[in-house]
């Protein structure tokens, strides 16, 4: 079993590998070209004259030209603007920007020379791409447990409570909602008609209702609300607005919200998640593989710079058919590619290992 | 089914991979694409040139390079509180977290639950602390709570958790006949005594809470001669050996696979302070101008070195360029004159190198032609480490150091302090530059080269990947059928 754990781990850390090959170069240029400023900054600073300043820039790192140049750019911008007058080769102030590198961090020098005097400023800049793991001895970490499988596709799925000893096992269909009373075992199915029928990949969730014995489903185009007790469709709404009564209770806010800007690199479906450990802005992405193949999980933070990832990646033994985080319950529908059947995860999202 | 994923510190062997792709290391690597699921069994066969008194973090030894052969075999029995992983990042090992105060001076390390030694004993705060206590000396009291480790140092201690990840800072316990568990992957089931053959084994912890590891045993085979090393490998009698630089090219051109770590080891020259003939600073820039860097590095270290002009090599540091190394003959002549030391010196200098160590023998050699070559006499002395050699005082030794760690400043501070120069606070790159450059432009060490740490591996061994500043992990690797190609099976 053990060695089993050891296998597993390699599997998760090709995906940085993945990762790492599929950069693109505008997911770091924003916060390259502000660490450019904020050098441009500290040179005007170490300056002994700001005018006849020559500048000459060397890329010793692995930043592609692309990015050297804007940073490049950047820098002569903000040492313009710090009133530098910038001259052409031959200045009596001549300012060499290197930029290098370390194994973690972009290494840049400004080697400044006027005359026999000499002065050296560096500077240490994140590469932000490549912190993919938690860097601190609190990382995130998630857990999945698997509550329901069977051979049907599902959309969505949750075990509610309604107190009392009452719970529910439901099931969002491509064609309705199959609720399971856990206490008797008796099954009632809902169908709702979709626009999905046709839809090779349909989509649509669950909202957990606040008093524990209703729930809302979202299947395009419809938002309804269904009784648990009675098994019964209470209410029925287009989510376009086009027919039924009004929606109650402040419908359609309804969808899991994914975070502004593209996925990380090498990731594709990414919703956000209320934050754990004190953290903001932090969101869930899964792999960005085709349903041939395994996929997994992983948290990320928004940062300035660009997303960090925060914990591990969690493996599921097939591609991730959908994912869902509202009602503060994360879950995941996977279909398991060894069975063939779909299997549903409640997640959990916690602070430390 | 519930599945967790908690931090692990030694089975990211393809996570290795990945770094060594995305950072270029050097090493030759097994097939990325091969999709070839790890196999349990199987004894690895490992051949070193060093040989230690016992895998025992209190017993550390002082030599460099045997230091760090004690950090490679006690890496197999124990474990630290904090690991690196493949980016040098510090992470949870036995303790799963930890805090300290506003000034560093008191940690907490919360211990991992459920950790056992090889014995099957328990690991609790109390043996912990026990064992930290031994190693990190009285200068600090380490004591135990419930469930966490409490180290109280007077002073305050910023560096503290970076040091515990590495070097001797391994948890054990003290058994009843006075050897040591472990927690680490494996245990060792026989040790060679003093004056026996040099062969130990390790057999697999099967209760190690990472994992157990791939392999059933290792046969590590210590003392032997470096230059047969690369025929351990050729003639089947072992399946890693650790390559000296200067065989590595040769090993593979006869076809044995090789893995090399980025540069890690440093060769310099160090001066007497106390040696009236080395006192002028210009005369020992003039001896840094004379030699010939590039041909130590391509021709005696056969391209396993890069030339030096910094301490730390630019994978390390990131500001190397900043300090390039300069050959200059004819200003070296001009500082020889300005010296008044031009042709004008009776008696050679002395330069020492470890007698037991034939590449540092080499690199002296070529030092001592590049000063003749300004008209500087040099009188080559092997001397063996503890100093027993009778010989004539040294003027100028060539040392040969491992860099601890890959942290930039841990790595230039433990530098600095065995070279006898200053290191201060080295927390910016600005202070860790200055602090090289005040080193330097004294020219009281004259850096020559910076050389890898390499190995070969035989045709059976899957997953070698090693970090990128050297070492092993052997819980990662395993043993597939041997290839025709020398190459892991496909």
């Amino acid at each position: 079993m053990m060695v089993s754990d050891r296998s597993t781990r390699s599997r998760q850390a090709m995906l940085f590998l993945l990762v790492l090959l599929g950069i693109p170069s505008s997911a770091r240029a924003a916060s390259l070209e502000d660490s450019a400023r904020e050098f441009a900054r500290k040179i005007a600073a170490a300056l002994p004259a700001r005018d006849n300043v020559s500048c000459e820039f060397r890329n010793a790192s692995s930043l592609r030209p692309g990015e050297a140049a804007r940073i490049e750019q950047a820098f002569q911008s903000q040492l313009q603007e710090q009133g530098v007058r910038i001259a052409a080769s031959g200045a009596p102030v001549a300012v060499l920007v290197t930029l290098s590198e370390n194994f973690t961090n972009f290494i840049w020098t400004g080697e400044i020379r006027q005359g026999e005097a000499s002065r050296v400023v560096l500077m240490a800049v994140e590469r932000v791409l490549e912190n993919r793991a938690a860097p601190s001895a609190m990382p995130v970490t998630i857990q999945s447990e698997k509550f329901w499988e069977g051979p049907e596709r599902i959309l969505d799925a949750g075990d509610i409570s309604g107190g009392a000893s009452k719970s529910w096992l439901v099931l969002l269909l491509p064609d309705g909602l199959r609720i399971q009373n856990q206490q008797t075992g008796s099954v009632s199915t809902i169908e709702v008609a979709s626009n999905q029928s046709a839809n090779r990949d349909p989509w649509g969730n669950l909202d957990f209702g606040p008093t524990g014995n209703t729930v809302r489903f979202f299947l395009s185009p419809r938002i309804c609300t269904v009784n648990l007790e009675t098994a019964g469709l209470d209410v029925c709404s287009s989510a376009e607005g086009s027919a039924g009564p009004p929606v109650p209770n402040g419908f359609p806010v309804m969808f899991d919200v994914a975070p502004a800007g593209p996925p990380p690199p090498g990731k594709g479906t990414v919703i956000e998640i209320s934050s754990v450990c004190g953290g903001a802005d932090q969101f869930l992405a899964t792999g960005a593989r085709d349903y041939t193949q395994t996929d997994s999980l992983q948290v990320f933070k928004k940062e300035t710079s660009g997303p960090i990832a925060i914990s591990a990646e969690l493996d599921f033994p097939g591609p991730i058919m959908a994912l869902h985080a509202l009602s503060g319950m994360p879950r995941a529908v996977v279909r398991n590619l060894t069975t063939g059947n779909y299997e549903a995860y409640r997640l959990s999202i916690s602070c430390g290992p | 089914m519930k599945r967790t994923v908690c931090p692990f510190p030694a089975g990211h062997s393809l996570a290795a991979l990945a770094a060594l792709l995305a950072f270029g290391a050097s090493a030759s690597l097994p097939n990325a694409a091969a999709s070839t699921r790890p196999q349990t069994g199987g004894t690895l066969r490992v051949q070193i040139s060093e040989r230690i008194p016992a895998p025992d973090p209190r017993q550390w030894p002082s030599a460099p390079a045997q230091a760090a052969a004690a950090q490679r075999i006690d890496a197999l029995v124990f474990d630290r509180l904090a690991r690196l992983d493949e980016h040098g990042t510090i992470q949870p090992a036995l303790a799963i977290s930890w805090q300290h105060d506003a000034f560093s001076k008191r940690w907490q390390f919360r211990l991992r639950d459920g950790v056992k030694f090889s014995d099957g004993s328990p690991l609790t705060p109390p043996i912990a602390a026990m064992a930290l206590q031994q190693l990190l000396g009285v200068s600090v009291d380490v004591s135990a709570t419930s469930d966490s480790v409490v180290i109280q140092a007077e002073h305050p201690t910023p560096d503290l958790l970076a040091e515990l990840a590495t070097g001797r800072y391994f948890i054990f316990h003290s058994l009843e006949d006075n050897s040591l568990a472990g927690t680490g992957p494996f245990r060792v089931a026989e040790w060679p005594s003093a004056e026996g053959s040099a062969k130990a084994t390790f057999v697999a912890n099967e209760s190690c809470w990472a994992g157990r590891p791939f392999l059933d045993k290792i046969e590590l085979m210590m003392g032997v001669d470096p230059q047969q090393l690369a025929n351990a490998i050729s003639f089947g009698q072992a399946d890693v050996v650790e390559l000296p630089a200067s065989q590595v090219r040769r090993a593979a051109q006869r076809g044995v696979r090789t893995a090399s770590s980025d540069p890690v080891e440093l060769f310099a020259l160090l001066f007497e302070p106390s040696r009236p003939a080395v006192q002028d600073a210009r005369f020992r820039q003039a001896i840094s101008l004379s030699i010939d860097r590039a041909s130590i590095a391509d021709v005696i270290l056969q391209k396993q070195g890069v030339p030096a002009g910094g301490l730390l090599p630019n994978w390390i540091s990131g500001y190397a360029h900043l300090f390039p190394p300069t050959s200059d003959l004819p200003r070296a002549k001009d500082l020889l004159a300005a010296s008044g030391r031009e042709f004008s010196r009776p008696m050679p200098l002395v330069l020492f190198y470890d007698s037991g160590d034939a590449e540092a023998r080499a690199v002296a050699d070529r030092v001592a032609v590049n000063l003749r070559e300004v008209g500087i006499m040099v009188q080559v002395s092997g001397q063996t480490p503890d100093g027993k050699t009778k010989a004539p005082a040294a003027d100028l030794r060539l040392v040969r150091h491992r860099l601890a760690a890959p942290d930039p400043a841990a790595a230039l501070s433990e530098l600095l302090n065995s070279l006898g120069e200053p290191a201060a606070d080295l927390e910016a790159p600005e202070q860790m530059y200055a602090a090289e450059r005040a080193a330097l432009d004294a020219f009281r060490v004259v850096p020559l080269v910076h050389v890898t740490e390499s190995y070969g591996l035989g045709p059976q061994v899957r997953d070698w990947m090693a970090p990128r500043w050297g070492g092993w992990r052997l819980e990662d690797v395993w043993l597939g059928p041997p290839s025709p190609g020398g190459g892991p099976a496909q």
